[in-house]
């Protein structure tokens, strides 16, 4: 049976690698060490295969189809976006438990939109490449939610999409070593008025929030106080709600935080753990 | 005016293969392909991104869309400026 071993909330603020400089050498270094302590963890706890949920930035899915919440179970390559200063690669993804995944919830009431093949963005791009790629061991499943374009996802449902993914790890016959990334976030407005600006106060109250295991805290914000308090970029607390949602009765810890105003994004580093 | 055909001419500006290219070599071919107000034409060839803002669009896509008609990412404070600039 598989289980169910770590998650993790971090940052896939694509400015991290597209202008590393941009920022002081003590803060950019902060946030890359960041990444690199996720990509250490993952291989203590000996993960073999990771849920990385992002979200789209309006740049592979577009006004014709915008899926809700999406899983890929074929192949995938990233970052599309030359910009990011990432190679495109191909992900190793693990497929059998993504169809299983994919399955389960078909046959619970999660009507799942699917990738056969896709060329993802910068959000689930840029953690692979910075925690895993190089570990061959390592497989991923991708998970795309709509937290930045409307229609919005609702926070109530990313946590239970979290929780129905869960399940579904759990009811499958392998032996897998799962753990989550819950991507992006925290403050940042991507486009608006407000860009370059950080809410250092909001972002400590949700991880203050994380910490004492509080995800109710987080699902009862509405997202027009989110899109006021931290930027259309702080919707991806969405992207947390998911891996919180997965991991069961979690508490929180704060692996580092840095307001970068340089890269626009409160930029956020936490373990969960049950 | 509604931004349903303005944000699909953004994306497909921003997005579609080679199609950066086409609009910036004939914007006014490229946007009658859009069923477009003259107004949302104005908007978009006009660069009017604060306008574009306030009729609904996505930031996120109104900043893609100048970032990939207006040099790249070193034109953001221009960006920013226009966005700010008093209505």
């Amino acid at each position: 049976m598989a289980k169910i071993v770590g998650g993790f909330l971090l940052p896939h603020d694509p400015l991290v690698t597209a202008n590393p400089e941009a920022p002081s050498k003590e803060q950019g270094d902060a946030v890359r060490d960041g990444f690199k302590h996720v990509a250490r963890r993952l291989e203590e706890i000996e993960v073999d295969t990771v849920i990385v949920i992002g979200d789209d930035h309006y740049t592979v899915f577009g006004p014709s189809c915008l899926p809700r919440y999406l899983i890929v179970v074929g192949e995938a390559a990233g970052p599309i976006e030359p910009w990011v200063g990432l190679p495109q690669e191909p992900f190793r993804i693990n497929q059998p438990l993504a169809s299983h995944i994919m399955q389960h919830g078909f046959d619970n009431g999660v009507d799942w939109a699917v990738a056969k093949s896709i060329t993802l963005d910068h959000s689930t791009s840029l953690p692979i490449h910075l925690c895993f790629q190089d570990k061959p061991g390592i497989s991923a499943i991708p998970v795309l939610i709509n937290s930045g374009v409307e229609p919005l996802i609702s926070n109530r449902r990313c946590h239970r999409l979290g929780q129905q993914m869960r399940s579904a790890v759990q009811a499958w016959e392998g032996s897998e070593r799962v753990a989550i990334l819950g991507t992006g976030g925290i403050s940042h407005w991507v486009g608006m008025k407000d860009m370059g600006r950080v809410n250092v106060e909001w972002d400590k109250m949700i991880m203050a929030a994380v910490e004492r295991g509080d995800a109710e805290a987080i699902i009862a914000l509405s997202d027009e106080e989110i899109i006021r308090e931290s930027g259309n970029g702080g919707l991806e607390i969405k992207n947390w709600l998911v891996a919180l949602g997965f991991i069961d009765q979690f508490k929180g810890e704060v692996i580092e935080y840095q307001a970068v105003n340089e890269w626009v994004t409160g930029c956020g580093f936490m373990e969960i753990a049950a | 005016m509604s931004h349903f055909t303005t944000e699909r001419a953004l994306w497909e500006i921003t997005s579609g293969p080679g199609s950066m290219q086409a609009y910036m070599a004939d914007p006014d071919g490229f946007l009658a392909r859009f069923p477009l107000s003259d107004a949302e034409h104005s908007m978009i060839k006009g660069k009017d991104v604060q306008g574009l803002s306030a009729m609904g669009n996505s930031d996120m896509l109104v900043m893609l869309f100048w970032v990939a008609v207006s040099g790249g990412f070193a034109s953001l404070g221009e960006y920013l400026g226009r966005m700010n600039a008093p209505a």
